[in-house]
């Protein structure tokens, strides 16, 4: 006979064995078989029940099985925050060219900000690039010229036109603060290969954290320690090393005084999982204080790296520093760490510190291609003549596109949530291909039309998890970070 | 062991305490505790709003002392230090609190300046009280933070440290011990 410990079955199951509600629910119960009977008859139910990893308290963070064989191990996100344009990166629109100063036929006379002005050409010129010929902005020349390993989805939709709720949605599925991040789901699924650093880090922008900051890699309503833990090439991790007041020799003191007195207090209540869980912590958060530091310092990269990815760029104090950050991505992967979230941009600051050139689009747009373009494409290069690439993904987005026009008045655009592009690369991405269009001046997709939960449905098949599988329960729902959609995108997957 | 995973609530279930009741005791037993009630909240922030984000207020007064209950919620910004310790995001409602570990709980616990400074002033606390008696000093400092004396190891183990750190240092693990975050 199998003996059933308390710990193989869920909450809900334990409750449901109980005697008195065994009866009390059987009614019920009998009922919902008849429901799902004939659900099933009508292919309305889910071809696969939830699955929930198991965590161990003491471990969390132990590496666990994915649903199905997996392309990718880990992840790397290039979020650029404030929405970067579209048609001034990745998608061409000639017709654009030849509309320019016209009127948008039927479009929109006001949008996120204020009045409509008239169409705008791309503000940059486009040339073929690689073998596949794809055509890319002269703002971005060095991304521009790995187009050949590139799947570009043209035909991303946002539920919001708003920074901050479409970060959300973005990185969490939805548009409202408290969802836990694509990075929190990934760990809790996963765990991490490497125990010694955190399993998901969070590389804000030398300029300043994104419009949704934390919420772009918060745990949400999953277990706080599958948060992501913010840090980069500049800002260390906050409290990592002791306190200025408190000498060398009396934080070892403390330490060794600390595990004397847990360890007599563990004694006393054997086989406490949560406290022998919050000793581990110590001892987790002592090689913290050794890996990160080092991992952090990159006076060890050689002088030829720092020249690939701009981090020796004298000129130009912030693609330095962001070019540092990518170093640190790359450092992070190498490692084994599972989710690494690096950010290109700061909050909205009317686009001076981002994306969002509402007003001065090419001025703005000049300082910020120069400080993203040669260290991301740095970074994919790196990673790819390392061999990294071949476990993981690399995801290239922004929260949403902005609008063929110029504001009235301004040479900028405006927000446009109905087309924008995300580009992948890495394991198990197909190279040098499209998916899907925008019309003709790319306002809205019309051609194989996705949306953001297709491209984290993507993510996490690729990971080997299904999207409609992986759930937690909170509030009496089980929540999934794709809500009720969702699509994986096969045309791009190799 | 017959219950090992206490199925049958063989013993009390062990239960850490919130992040807000953390605090609340640090500041009890160091004896600043502000209790008064009522009244606006005070800030962790130095901004309520606007879009340069949230810097931490790194100066406490009084008003910081207060329960933190208190303390004017940011949403979505995760409160210093305590925050770490499953505070839900004020984003959407949360019928129940997550009970997690993590090693950041334990370095912001072991190394902010926030705790190392709520362990002087609990030493000073002791100081005042204890007369420059070492066995008074960590007999009262145990009473304080954990409601009992130190068993005999404990005694001798932590009268070597005050000896040769000071007594700031053994506030600065009690703070950190299981038996001050757990109940029972």
């Amino acid at each position: 006979m199998i003996e059933l410990t308390s710990d193989m079955m869920t909450h809900a199951g334990r409750h449901l064995l109980s005697r008195r509600n065994f009866f009390g629910q059987t009614g019920s119960a009998l009922s919902a078989v008849a429901l799902t009977q004939l659900l099933s008859q009508q292919q309305l139910l889910a071809s696969d029940p939830a699955v929930r990893p198991r965590i161990d308290p003491s471990n969390p963070h132990a590496p666990r099985k994915p649903h199905s064989v997996p392309r990718a191990k880990n992840v790397l996100v290039i979020f650029c925050a404030g929405a970067c344009s579209q048609l001034e990166t990745w998608d061409y629109k000639p017709e654009l060219i030849k509309q320019d100063g016209k009127p948008l036929p039927g479009g929109p006379a006001v949008t996120f900000q204020g009045p409509a002005g008239d169409l705008a050409r791309p503000q940059y010129t486009f040339r073929p690039r690689g073998e596949c010929g794809k055509m890319v902005s002269e703002m971005i020349p060095h991304l521009g010229a790995l187009v050949d390993d590139f799947a570009f989805v043209h035909t991303l939709t946002s539920k919001s036109n708003t920074h901050g709720p479409a970060e959300n949605f973005l990185s969490t599925g939805f548009v409202q603060d408290g969802f836990p991040s694509i990075g929190a789901w990934v760990t809790y699924a996963l765990g991490t290969e490497n125990l010694d650093l955190p399993a998901f880090v969070a590389i804000p922008d030398p300029r300043g954290v994104p419009q949704a900051s934390v919420n772009n890699w918060g745990p949400g309503f999953l277990p706080a320690v599958f948060q992501g833990t913010p840090f980069s090439a500049s800002q260390p991790i906050q409290n990592l090393l002791r306190p200025p007041s408190i000498s060398r020799e009396g934080d070892i003191a403390a330490r060794d005084l600390l595990r004397l007195i847990n360890g007599e207090h563990l004694k006393q209540n054997p086989g406490d999982s949560d406290l022998a869980a919050r000793i581990a912590s110590y001892e987790l958060a002592a090689k913290m204080q050794l890996s990160i530091p080092e991992i952090s310092d990159l006076s060890t990269e050689p002088q030829h790296i720092l020249k690939m990815y701009g981090a020796d760029d004298a000129e130009d104090e912030v693609k330095a520093g962001y070019a540092r950050n990518c170093i640190l991505a790359r450092r992070l992967i190498e490692k084994g760490v599972r989710f690494v979230q690096l950010f290109n941009g700061a909050y909205a600051s009317a686009g001076k510190l981002n994306w969002d050139g509402h007003q001065a689009l090419r001025e703005q747009y000049d300082i910020h291609g120069r400080i993203m373009d040669q260290p991301s494409a740095a970074l994919i290069r790196d990673l790819k003549q390392r061999g990294l690439l071949e476990d993981t993904l690399v995801v290239w987005c922004t929260e949403f596109g902005r609008m063929p026009m110029f504001q009235k008045g301004a040479k900028g655009r405006d927000h446009n949530p109905n087309g924008f592009t995300a580009v992948l690369t890495g394991a198990g991405v197909k190279r040098g291909v499209s998916y899907g269009a925008t019309d003709e001046l790319g306002f809205k997709a019309v051609e194989n039309v996705s949306s953001v939960h297709d491209l984290n449905a993507t993510i996490l098949h690729l990971l080997g998890l299904d999207h409609e599988r992986l759930t937690f329960r909170n509030n009496g729902i089980d929540r999934r970070l794709t809500d009720v959609h969702g699509h994986v995108i096969r045309e791009i997957l190799a | 062991m017959l219950d090992r995973d206490n199925q049958w609530l063989w013993r009390f279930v062990s239960r850490r305490l919130e992040g807000e009741a953390i605090r609340d005791s640090m500041l009890a037993v160091s004896g600043e505790l502000n209790l008064k009630t009522g009244g606006p909240g005070f800030d962790f922030f130095k901004s309520r709003g606007g879009l340069s984000g949230f810097p931490p207020v790194d100066d406490f007064g009084t008003e910081q002392m207060r329960r933190m209950i208190y303390s004017h919620r940011i949403r979505m910004e995760t409160v210093p230090v305590f925050g770490a310790f499953d505070c839900p995001d004020a984003g959407q409602a949360a019928p129940s609190r997550s009970q997690s570990t993590t090693a950041i709980q334990a370095l912001n616990l072991f190394n902010s300046s926030f705790v190392a400074d709520r362990a002087e002033q609990f030493a000073s606390r002791v100081k005042t009280v204890a007369a420059s008696d070492m066995d008074r000093e960590v007999a009262i400092a145990f009473e304080l933070a954990l409601g009992r004396a130190p068993t005999e190891i404990e005694r001798q183990a932590s009268r070597e440290v005050v000896d040769q750190h000071g007594l700031a240092t053994l506030c600065r693990v009690l703070f950190n011990s299981n038996e001050f975050l757990f109940l029972p």
